[in-house]
């Protein structure tokens, strides 16, 4: 059914994105301030979303959470947060695939400024999207580990999880910016009648 | 990053519990950590830190190993143990530093939580690290089969993990054969601002990503080449079976829930 809908070459290059997410996070990291990095690992998911739109994001960002999960880096605390973390969370990227159509034309039609827009925008829905969900973990962890007194879960889930996605989701835009500006054919080489049936 | 690169944590082994049915670790997994949360008295978590200790040492995987794992953990399993002992106010007070009291009961909570930290992510790394990554893509596969009745795509989503897992080595072999590349023509990937940090990571991801795009356009025609259909009716090169060891350790952990139901408050 999926094949059908997205295609062998789609659903190839969904994996092996996935797959490159997971590498990213290995890559040397960037880091602002010593407590804080950037992860960039977000950035193969954005480029499916952009090249295939939607369900292929959706499914690239669902895979790369259970690989998180198989792989051992996942950090399950309490069913609910592990589910909410690696299930639904990295889904949620996918949400940036929303944009694949206005992405794609522009650059197609070479209006490079208004496509980088677009970029920008869809990975801020879909960082925003994503780190909703953390918050979401991070409420019903601090909640379930019962931290009566001093800062409410709700502020210190949004404190921790709002400042990593703030530069998360820059740090991605500046270089999906950078890279799409310079080699717009990364985007615009996808094409769904090509190869397969 | 060499040759010899094991992808995730698996440690090979011949132990009983490397030998399981995928499936068998993954249930009892499952359940472990919703089990942990009944433990409620010094009976009830005694039990469950044996059975936890009693399966680690059965692996026989050498302890720095498990310790490595554990090593992103310590820091969380401190903090909420020093939290619990400012925050919490019940029982008697055991002593004082400055203003701050510390009850008897944010000692014993304190300890309760960090208790059932450690055992959760011992447990469930216990899973990946006997266990390679494949196997659990089968068993996963194998678990989820009748969500096939509500149009779920199992088999898709397995074979694009196994996809995924297969190219992980492939793709940390090139990225490092492109950034030493690009490092010998002087992009500089580990110092300065940010800004020019940003931009040098540009030309290591674009020859990763095209010849990401090209494995996959290789792999999707030889595929088309083979006639690969889809799910219908494929058989498998590793079929999942249930042995006798498994139904023990079954019966066995079943009486572990059954002494944690019996020692709990």
């Amino acid at each position: 059914m999926m094949r059908k809908k997205l295609g062998l070459q789609a659903m190839i290059e969904v994996s092996i994105f996935a797959a490159l997410a997971m590498l990213l996070d290995l890559l040397p990291s960037i880091k602002i301030i010593p407590s804080i990095s950037i992860s960039l690992s977000m950035i193969p998911i954005f480029i499916v979303a952009f090249r295939w739109g939607f369900l292929a994001a959706i499914i690239s960002g669902f895979l790369w959470g259970i690989l998180q999960v198989t792989l051992g880096d996942a950090w399950i605390l309490t069913p609910t947060q592990a589910f909410i973390e690696y299930f639904i969370a990295f889904t949620f990227v996918g949400f940036s695939g929303l944009f694949a159509r206005l992405v794609k034309e522009n650059l197609k039609e070479n209006l490079k400024g208004r496509a980088l827009f677009w970029v920008v925008i869809a990975i801020f829905v879909g960082s925003i999207a994503r780190y909703f969900w953390h918050f979401v973990a991070g409420v019903i962890f601090f909640k379930s580990y019962a931290i009566e007194a001093g800062k409410s879960p709700f502020i210190f889930s949004l404190i921790t999880n709002g400042t990593t996605f703030f530069f998360t989701a820059l740090g991605c835009a500046i270089v999906l910016v950078l890279l799409i500006g310079r080699a717009p054919q990364l985007i615009t080489s996808a094409n769904r009648n090509e190869g397969n049936k | 990053m060499s040759n010899s690169f094991i992808i995730g944590q698996y440690v090979p082994g011949s132990s009983i519990v490397h030998r399981l049915d995928p499936r068998t670790k993954m249930t009892i997994i499952f359940f472990f950590v919703i089990i942990v949360f009944l433990a409620n008295s010094v009976g009830s978590y005694g039990v469950l830190i044996v059975f936890a200790l009693l399966s680690m040492f059965i692996t026989r995987i050498p302890i720095h190993y498990i310790v490595k794992g554990l090593t992103p953990v310590w820091f969380l399993i401190i903090f909420t143990f020093i939290l619990h002992l400012f925050v919490t106010r019940e029982g008697t007070v055991l002593f004082e530093i400055y203003t701050f009291k510390v009850y008897s009961g944010g000692v014993i909570q304190g300890f309760a939580i960090a208790m059932r930290f450690f055992l959760l992510i011992l447990v469930t790394s216990l899973l990946t690290l006997t266990t390679t990554p494949i196997e659990i893509t089968d068993a996963i596969e194998d678990m989820l089969e009748p969500l096939k009745k509500i149009k779920f795509p199992v088999h898709e989503l397995a074979l694009m993990m196994s996809i995924s897992l297969r190219f992980i080595p492939t793709l940390m072999q090139e990225t490092e054969k492109i950034s030493k590349a690009q490092a010998s023509r002087g992009v500089d990937f580990k110092t300065g601002p940010i800004k020019e940090r940003a931009k040098a990571i540009v030309p290591l991801l674009v020859p990763l990503f095209v010849s990401a795009f090209k494995r996959a356009e290789d792999l999707a025609m030889a595929m088309e080449a083979r006639g690969y259909h889809g799910g219908e009716g494929r058989t498998k090169l590793r079929a999942l079976k249930i042995e006798k060891r498994d139904i023990f350790v079954y019966i066995l952990f079943a009486i572990v829930i059954a002494l944690l139901l019996y020692t709990r408050n």
